[in-house]
């Protein structure tokens, strides 16, 4: 009886977020899932067209576009991510620990947090800026502290060079939110722990994988599984590093967020008959895909590692 | 587990349901192998039929919208003409909003307003946007407005307006559908250092054979200078292909879809003249500059002397220049026509939005968004948009109203001030936009066409920018990549 | 050989305080230089910030060169910022976007944070058949890219009346889309999974509600994220461009729209170049206080947290 009475009760606590998430959210998601087996929709006239197929699909996977930028994506998620969150986690360590001076660098660390994403965007540019023709404007900052005279996101920059600079961007970029969520979970890891673990005489880096991470497993997991489906949707932040108006992102370094937008914004047909926007559906229909398949995985090491 | 198991079936579905489409054939919904010669002629939309005995009714109320990206001084300027409009129409309510910041965000949202049934009357647009609302037949084409014997323009009227400006109009389909007209225009300049041209007894090029003579003869007495600059990478491919007679964009002749043609020998003799010119260090474009614009190095009366921009930038040619630089107006600065492969084939491009209806079920609401599209494109009110912002009006006789002339008459001939000289350039600017009207072109507008412009304009400064020594393998591998990625 | 274990017991205390003092000293310079470098990193693009925002019209639009600091230091640009007559804008002046961008957090984040705690809540600590289920659809949700939900959503709210709307409608159509975020929701109830399953079965024995216990015992346990989510939802607000941009009327707009769409050079025309010293001063002048105002809010609540704990 007392189950019943608790089953009820949780739809009351869910029912206005749900209906909200249901026209916002499935329903769009269900939208995008069926324009991507119509493969003449037309996105101005809403008209899903004459054909049901998979011809959207079809196209996507033969389109080596879609491949490159596919692995472009990948690159960043399974490289980025870690770092970013090793990182992260042990500046958060770090910062929690320390007791003289904790305002001010709680402070800084909060900054990039408040910084326009603009300014980032342009700290970028001037620091690996490269004037393709020399003798006129002037190398970027990196170039000139080591006298060097690389193309680092130019058109003629090769790709380990491209891929490295958008690392360390989405690396720096991602830094924020997980201090601040680690720094929020680390808040909560009740003190008792750790005055038991000072009188027991353990040394710090016991503490820190016996109880630390252990108690912070639960935030840890929440970053990774969150880190990786962001990593898996850049787009704005590569945009940044490649800096100023106008310039779009060179083919072969597209993600697969920006092969989607490239997608949905042409409008009319390709030269098969179908629509530019089903592509763009069916191509978010298999990322989203493989982002499912990741998170799986990611939530069923969560089970086995997790503890609440 | 339970869910990767549904997962996995789910993709096993959509794997068999691609292997099974695979083995069908998609109908054509184009006939695209015709039998006949005859290059098909297909209208972009179709054209409203406007009787000849319309008139338009003064005496029920009508409200139209004009949606629009304009800065606050223009906004004044519009909201005067509504006014104005108003005594000439008191049954005719004009609502003008500035909805977006830049053209992207202007076009974006005017598509969304089509999907959501909530469109305006009348917007500003570029060629590519217009293409984009014709996906759903929502632009209003507008040949039997112009051509209604009350309503509409007189021949006189429609020759009044700049022909390269005019024919931008038409260039959505090759059935000569008018969709646009034109309204703020602007073009490409070749700006020079008349001092130095003067001191060193140079004539004003007109072919690039003569722009590069003299570069290199600079070049002799200046051997860190490169004497010529390009703002524009895709202006530059585009502008030059038309010169070459490269073929850029067109229509189809079987299908009449446009299409991109860019792939093709010509095409790369051009860029090759031009990457000579690079690696000479005769020449260089904005792209190659760190994305400074040239102008800021002309302004240094320095290592460049001669270089190509928009003329609605005009005055970027000398303000910000160092006091030390100007010199009271010894550094003087002259602007012509654009330079060109032979003297007698003269191309240039002109940019700038045009206006442009969208349909609507009533017939009286676009006689009344016509009727104030044609009153901001009158000679008058033309000139009174573009002069104040350096703009050039578009129509032959907005150069004989009072507010020109009395804008001529305040220029002075020798400024000693930045401001004089700026204003006596854009004044030179905006007659040599004048004097060339006839020499505009514009390329075929399509879905793709964007998107083309952005590409050849980074193929361009791929191909500028080599450095190793099969020039040739690279160009043409470039040339392919770039065009399957555009037609993918 | 004399070890440390063979030497009378006080020296031996001695010595190992002193060694455990100096592993002390060492970690605790480790952990400074290592913040220290992290920190230098970090700050760079703010002060990157404000080097530009300090920088002369003419360096911004005339120099051909970068440079550390700027070369004539020019604090108007903080007076003129208020003060520019942004050709761009007409007569929507700073202190109206500023207005708007209140609102619109204020409500987002009230309204975006309670919907998080109840969702949260009947994910973590409630039994219902479908939990699992309706768990993994808010997480697939994040799984696709925003673009694609566009155009449906723009169609929904224009259906709604909300689009352009000279009214409260705008306000609508900016906050409500997006006071559902499953970012939010999944932290929170990872935070409230961790509150022991005995605190709640020893509160149902003493009779107490779950929404009693959900506002007397889980918020406080779980404050530090909920101090987080807010802090989420106001800097989302604060950042926010897109889609405000899309859907709301002038007038309703927000303080990026201010941000990005002022301080142009030129006339209306497209081709003008952006000042970017006073979009970075205007940068400035929006984000300080925030920063202020996070600073004390936070360092009030980590006062709490730390004093609270299973009692009893």
């Amino acid at each position: 009886m007392l189950d019943h009475k608790r089953d009820l009760k949780a739809w009351f606590y869910l029912a206005i977020p749900l209906f909200l998430m249901s026209i916002f959210t499935f329903y769009p998601l269900v939208k995008t899932l069926l324009i991507s087996v119509f493969s003449e929709y037309n996105p101005l006239t809403d008209d899903f067209g004459r054909y049901f197929d998979f011809y959207a699909y079809l196209a996507v996977f033969n389109d080596r576009f879609f491949i490159q930028s596919l692995s472009n994506s990948m690159v960043l998620v399974f490289v980025s991510v870690p770092i970013s969150t090793i990182l992260a986690l042990l500046i958060a360590v770090a910062l929690n620990s320390i007791k003289g001076l904790q305002k001010i660098f709680q402070t800084i660390f909060f900054l990039p947090y408040v910084t326009n994403a603009l300014a980032i965007g342009m700290v970028f540019n001037v620091m690996f800026s490269h004037p393709l023709v020399s003798g006129i404007a002037a190398e970027g900052l990196i170039n000139t502290l080591f006298q060097t005279s690389i193309d680092w996101v130019g058109p003629t920059a090769t790709y380990d060079r491209w891929m490295l600079v958008v690392l360390i961007y989405s690396i720096w970029n991602g830094l924020d939110f997980k201090i601040l969520v680690f720094i929020g979970g680390l808040q909560s890891i009740s003190k008792q722990y750790y005055d038991a673990a000072k009188v027991d005489g353990a040394p710090k880096k016991r503490v820190f994988s016996k109880i630390t991470i252990p108690l912070l497993s639960p935030i840890i997991s929440y970053i990774l599984v969150t880190s990786f489906i962001g990593a898996f949707k850049s787009y704005e932040s590569v945009l940044a590093v490649v800096g100023s108006a106008g310039r779009t992102l060179d083919r072969d370094r597209w993600t697969a967020v920006a092969y989607i937008y490239d997608k949905i914004g042409v409008a009319g047909v390709d030269l098969n008959g179908i629509s530019y926007y089903s592509r763009g559906a069916a191509s978010a229909v298999v990322l989203f895909g493989i982002i499912m398949v990741f998170t799986f995985v990611n939530l069923y090491i969560s089970k086995r590692t997790v503890h609440y | 587990m339970h869910i990767l198991k549904k997962s996995s079936s789910l993709i096993l579905l959509i794997a068999i349901g691609i292997i099974l489409t695979a083995c069908e054939t998609r109908t054509s919904s184009e006939d695209s192998n015709q039998s006949s010669n005859e290059p098909v002629i297909q209208k972009i939309v179709d054209w409203h039929e406007l009787s000849p005995d319309t008139t338009f009714d003064t005496t029920n109320d009508v409200s139209i919208t004009f949606w629009h990206r304009m800065g606050a001084s223009s906004q004044l300027i519009v909201q005067r003409w509504i006014n104005e409009f108003k005594v000439l129409y008191p049954n005719v309510t004009v609502l003008e909003e500035k909805v977006a910041t830049d053209y992207n965000a202007l076009s974006s949202k005017v598509a969304l307003s089509i999907a959501s049934g909530t469109e305006p009357d009348i917007v500003e647009s570029y060629p590519d946007h217009v293409a984009r609302y014709a996906q759903a037949k929502s632009p209003l084409a507008l040949n039997h407005f112009i051509n209604h014997p009350t309503l509409g323009l007189t021949q006189e009227e429609v020759d009044d307006f700049l022909p390269g400006l005019w024919n931008e109009g038409q260039s959505y389909d090759n059935a000569g559908t008018i969709l646009s007209l034109p309204f703020t225009k602007s073009s490409e300049g070749f700006f020079y250092n008349k001092g130095y041209f003067e001191l060193h007894g140079y004539v004003v090029p007109t072919t690039w054979d003569q722009v590069f003579t003299i570069a290199e003869d600079i070049k002799t007495r200046e051997a860190d200078a490169i004497p010529f600059g390009y703002d524009s990478s895709d202006n530059l491919f585009i502008t030059a292909s038309k010169q070459w007679g490269a073929p850029y964009t067109g229509y189809n002749a079987n299908t009449g879809n446009g299409e991109v043609q860019f792939n093709n020998p010509q095409s790369k003799a051009m860029v090759k003249f031009f990457k000579d010119k690079v690696d000479r260090g005769l020449m260089i474009t904005r792209d190659l500059n760190g994305e400074s614009f040239t102008s800021d190095i002309f302004k240094t009366n320095q290592k460049l002397y001669m270089y190509v921009g928009s003329t609605g930038g005009t005055r970027y040619a000398i303000e910000g220049m160092q006091a030390g630089v100007f010199n009271s107006g010894a550094f003087k600065v002259g602007v012509a026509p654009l330079p060109s492969k032979d003297a007698s084939v003269k191309a240039q491009i002109q940019q700038g939005p045009n206006i442009n209806l969208l349909k609507k079920a009533d017939e009286q609401r676009m006689i009344a968004a016509w009727l104030f599209a044609k009153y901001m494109t009158s000679a008058e009110n033309s000139a009174q948009f573009a002069i104040p912002s350096g703009y050039a009006p578009i129509r032959y006789s907005s150069y004989e109203t009072a507010l020109w002339t009395n804008y001529v008459n305040a220029i002075v001939d020798n400024p000693t001030t930045i401001s004089q000289a700026v204003a006596k350039l854009v004044k030179e600017a905006i007659e040599m936009f004048l004097e060339n009207g006839d020499i505009f072109f514009t390329s075929a507008v399509f879905n793709l066409s964007s998107k083309t412009r952005t590409e050849v304009g980074e193929l361009l400064t791929k191909i500028l920018a080599y450095k190793e020594s099969d020039l040739d393998a690279f160009i043409d591998a470039e040339y392919q990549d770039s065009f399957d990625f555009i037609v993918n | 050989m004399i070890t440390m274990a063979s030497l009378p017991r006080q020296d031996y205390q001695s010595s190992k305080l002193r060694v455990q003092r100096r592993n002390q000293f060492f970690s605790g310079l480790l952990t400074y230089s290592f913040l220290s470098v992290m920190a230098v990193i970090i700050i760079i693009p703010f002060y990157w910030m404000l080097n530009v925002s300090f920088q002369s019209n003419n360096e911004v639009l005339n120099s051909l060169n970068v440079s550390f600091f700027p070369k004539v230091f020019s604090p108007q640009n903080y007076v003129n910022t208020f003060f520019y007559s942004s050709s761009a804008q007409g007569n929507i002046d700073f202190s109206r976007y500023l207005l708007n961008t209140t609102i619109v957090a204020v409500f987002s984040t009230l309204g975006g944070t309670l919907f998080s705690i109840f969702v949260a809540f009947s994910l973590a600590r409630l039994n219902f058949k479908g939990r699992d289920l309706i768990f993994t659809m808010l997480l697939a949700t994040m799984m696709i890219p925003g673009e694609m939900l566009v155009i449906s959503n723009f169609v929904t709210v224009s259906r709604l009346g909300w689009v352009n709307a000279n009214n409260e409608g705008s306000y609508l159509a900016v906050i409500i889309p997006f006071l559902v975020s499953i970012f939010h929701i999944y932290l929170l109830r990872q935070t409230f999974k961790q509150i022991p399953n005995e605190l709640y079965y020893a509160a149902k024995v003493d009779g107490c509600t779950d929404f009693k216990y959900l506002w007397q015992i889980m918020v406080p346990m779980a404050k530090s994220s909920i101090v987080t989510i807010i802090i989420l939802r106001v800097m989302g607000t604060w950042n926010a461009y897109i889609w405000q941009d899309l859907v709301a009327n002038e007038r309703f707009k927000m303080i990026t729209t201010w941000l990005r769409s002022s301080f142009v050079d030129s006339d209306a025309t497209g081709s003008g170049r952006v000042l970017i010293n006073y979009q970075m001063a205007a940068t400035v002048i929006v984000t300080v206080p925030l920063l202020l105002l996070f600073f004390f809010f936070r360092k009030y609540i980590m006062r709490g947290v730390s004093r609270s704990g299973i009692k009893g």
